[in-house]
Formats: C-alpha cells, sequence, structure tokens
C-alpha cells in the first residue's frame, strides 16, 4: 500500500496553519507544520515531503528565502512549493487582499510553481494542491 | 453579523475557509482568539510603544491574513491600516487604531461566542 501525500505547511499564524491541516488531513493527506521558516527547511530536508505550502510574511526569515534555499538543496530541490500570500493591494471593495505583480514576479524567481492569496477557500487549497501533486507525478 | 455598516464577521465566508466544516471553524477562530491574536497584539503594542515599524508591519500582516479569512471586512481593513502604518515608517496615530482593532476583536469575539 502506498503511502499517504505528504503536505509540509510553513506558516507562523497558528489559526491558519490549523485551517490548511485538518481541511487537508479529511482529504486524506499527511501533514506536516512549522511555524517559521527555519524549522520548515529542517523539516524539509529530515520529512522530504511531496509538496510545501509556504507564507511569505514571517519573522526573520521569509518565504521568498526559504524558498531560495529549499530550491538550491539538491534534496529539496524538486520539492513543489505554492506560495500563500496575503500580501499586495487590497479591493477595497471586498476588503480581499490580491497579489501585486511584484509578489508574483519574486515568487517565481525565487522557484515557487503556484501562489494562493489568502482568504483561501479549502476547496482552491484542496485544487492547487492536487493539481501540483498531479504535475510533478508526470514530470516524475 | 454586522456592527453599524461594517461586516464584523461573515459566518458564510469564515466557513469557506474550511470546507463548511463548523466544528473545524470553532477550533480556528478558539485558536486565533487564544493564540495568535494575544502574542500578535503585544507585538503590535510593544512596537508601538517602541517605534518599531517593521515588528508593527509584521504582526498586523499577521492578523490581517486570519482575519480576512474570518470574513471579517472590518478587522481586515484596521489591521490593514496598521500593516501600512508599519511599512511606511509612519507610526503617528498607530496607537488609537491599535485601540479600534480592540474593540472590533471584543465585537468579534462576542459574535463568535453567539455561534458558538
Amino acid at each position: 500500500m502506498s503511502r499517504k501525500q505528504r503536505i509540509l505547511i510553513v506558516e507562523d499564524t497558528r489559526s491558519l496553519v490549523l485551517a490548511a491541516e485538518r481541511v487537508l488531513q479529511k482529504d486524506g493527506f499527511d501533514v506536516l507544520t512549522a511555524c517559521n521558516g527555519q524549522e520548515g527547511l529542517k523539516k524539509a530536508l529530515t520529512e522530504k515531503p511531496d509538496l510545501i505550502l509556504l507564507d511569505i510574511v514571517m519573522p526573520e526569515m521569509d518565504g521568498y528565502e526559504v524558498c531560495r534555499h529549499l530550491k538550491k538543496e539538491p534534496e529539496t530541490a524538486q520539492i513543489p512549493v505554492i506560495i500563500l500570500s496575503g500580501k499586495g493591494e487590497v479591493d477595497k471593495s471586498k476588503a480581499a487582499p490580491t497579489l501585486g505583480l511584484e509578489d508574483v514576479s519574486d515568487g517565481y524567481e525565487c522557484g515557487a510553481c503556484n501562489f494562493l492569496t489568502k482568504p483561501v477557500k479549502a476547496s482552491e487549497l484542496l485544487d492547487a494542491v492536487k493539481n501540483e501533486l498531479s504535475f510533478s507525478a508526470l514530470l516524475g | 453579523m454586522k456592527y453599524a455598516s461594517i461586516e464584523i464577521m461573515d459566518v458564510k465566508a469564515a466557513l469557506e475557509l474550511v470546507g463548511g466544516d463548523g466544528d473545524i471553524l470553532k477550533e480556528v477562530i478558539g485558536v486565533f482568539l487564544e493564540q495568535d491574536y494575544p502574542e500578535q497584539h503585544k507585538l503590535l503594542k510593544d512596537g508601538i510603544d517602541k517605534h518599531n515599524a517593521q515588528t508593527v508591519k509584521v504582526a498586523a500582516h499577521s492578523i490581517k491574513g486570519a482575519v480576512s479569512s474570518f470574513g471579517s471586512e472590518a478587522l481586515t481593513t484596521t489591521a490593514l491600516r496598521l500593516e501600512e502604518m508599519g511599512r511606511n515608517n509612519d507610526l503617528m496615530g498607530a496607537a488609537a487604531v491599535l485601540k479600534e482593532l480592540e474593540q472590533e476583536v471584543i465585537q468579534f469575539t462576542d459574535i463568535f461566542a453567539q455561534y458558538s
């Protein structure tokens, strides 16, 4: 029997970690969590997750730096990274943050494969994770 | 539910965060009110007192990410104001905005208690 696919969430807001963790667990994923960039890098190396969900704005080491480290390290370079961010401008009519072009550009430059803007619906999270895992499996 | 004309908590939007599971939502908002908010509020207060704009920016950003996910237009807007003050390195008036945030969190907590 194949093992469950394993997702690492690197995010410093505990309530949002818990929300994503519960949603992914309910859908059958194994979930690991890290509350800062350093811990995230360590867990990526030791646990070899199938995919990483990475927050951008964190104290000390931000998500872009974490992503660059992951992509430099041969053991973690192939792990798909989805960036989670509330960065950028806010549409005042909805109070819903949207990613700015600069954020997307920085994200691709550091090696991320996809972006989700907070607030992230459970359905959007699951779709993005499954799409990237499928794509990653095709690439072998 | 609304206080004045601004949404304090949109339960329907909040449920979308957790795939419609009310038990998970209660657990998630409980963690925000008991852990995330007190921790980030302390950082905001210290940042404002010590004129540390970077601390204010990061703490406000963290609160904004959570409350926007809970469908709180009012809290999201107020947290964003603090985040922008931090980003612009201009904390003039930040203490008053923090007071607004505190009041809105009290209202949010009241609504959450009714929902629970």
